[in-house]
């Protein structure tokens, strides 16, 4: 959780962007664009529909940021859940979209400098079998998943995202990873 | 906390510590260091994190994009910009806004001549009847 002056600042920035504030906007773009991207990213699989969904959630900022109250939710959570109900939304308008096969979604993981190629390839390999095993998760798994796992959110923050209990939400977490340990352990084989 | 709440924990959570709740991370540390089992699923959940470490992400779109892509307001909310600075929490002045035409309806039509009576219509009618018509002369 950010610290409350974090809060308050950012609660500051939102007041300013309200009225109209471009600087107070282009601030609140620098700290939230690359996470709420990254998160529709995981959700959504499909760059350029990610790329949309991460759009359409800063209009919103700008145009509703007077709905925006800063003692319900930290900021953060607030666009999440736009972010969250505009994939859900997505998913169930087009159905399901999978990541298999859109490379552009990735990025190449963080690569040792004493690595050779057929290293390089196994790691490559391994990525897109997590990707997949991911993408395969039912939604409210893999909603869980992304916004604890990924985005780093409290429990409370993501259970309220993805509308259920805390306890629900541990539920969703332990079974999707059971789910992807056993999808991973049977690619890699007994 | 138990070997049992602790493995919960574990499976929901994985194995960093960060990503615990605040509230059992102590309890979940006092475990830790009482039981090996207990750092046995620590580092079991830690083996799944770094696989899942592996799904990294490119790039966000650029800032730019997201700038150009910002509705500009209309006449209606400047004028309620204008009247009204937003703020947060301000969850009227949709309200304002939708009144904002009735408003102006009003001033206008309160600035308008009286509406004939019937004694008016007549007297126009009269006039209307008397003027001469194209190519006349009075």
């Amino acid at each position: 959780m950010a610290p409350p002056g974090v809060a308050s600042e950012e609660a500051a920035l939102v007041a300013r962007v309200a009225a109209g504030d471009e600087a107070a906007y282009r601030a609140l773009l620098a700290a939230h664009l690359a996470p709420l991207n990254r998160y529709a990213r995981r959700m959504l699989g499909d760059r350029d529909e990610a790329d949309d969904v991460t759009q359409e959630v800063f209009v919103r900022l700008w145009t509703d940021a007077h709905r925006y109250r800063p003692e319900a939710a930290r900021l953060t959570t607030w666009l999440h859940r736009i972010a969250h109900n505009l994939c859900v939304d997505l998913q169930r308008r087009h159905g399901r979209i999978s990541l298999a096969g859109d490379s552009s979604t990735l990025e190449a993981p963080p690569q040792e400098a004493t690595r050779g190629p057929e290293a390089d390839l196994a790691e490559a390999a391994r990525a897109r079998r997590v990707r997949e095993a991911v993408d395969a998760l039912p939604e409210r798994q893999r909603s869980a998943l992304v916004l604890c796992h990924y985005q780093g959110l409290g429990n409370r923050e993501a259970a309220e995202i993805v509308g259920v209990s805390v306890e629900a939400l541990e539920s969703l977490l332990a079974r999707a990873r059971r789910t992807l340990r056993r999808a991973l352990e049977e690619e890699h084989g007994p | 906390m138990d070997l049992e709440r602790f493995q919960g924990l574990v499976d929901a959570y994985g194995g960093d510590e960060a990503a615990w709740p605040a509230g059992e991370r102590d309890a979940a540390r006092a475990l830790l260091a009482a039981e090996p089992e207990a750092r046995a699923l620590q580092l079991a959940a830690q083996a799944m994190d770094r696989e899942l470490a592996l799904f990294q992400v490119a790039a966000p779109p650029s800032v730019d994009r997201i700038l150009a892509a910002r509705p500009q307001p209309g006449a209606l909310e400047r004028l309620l910009a204008w009247l009204v600075p937003a703020a947060p929490g301000q969850l009227w002045r949709p309200a304002v806004a939708a009144m904002l035409p009735l408003a102006f309806g009003v001033i206008l039509g309160a600035g308008l001549p009286a509406p004939l009576d019937a004694e008016g219509w007549e007297q126009q009618e009269r006039l209307l009847l008397a003027a001469p018509g194209p190519g006349e002369t009075p």
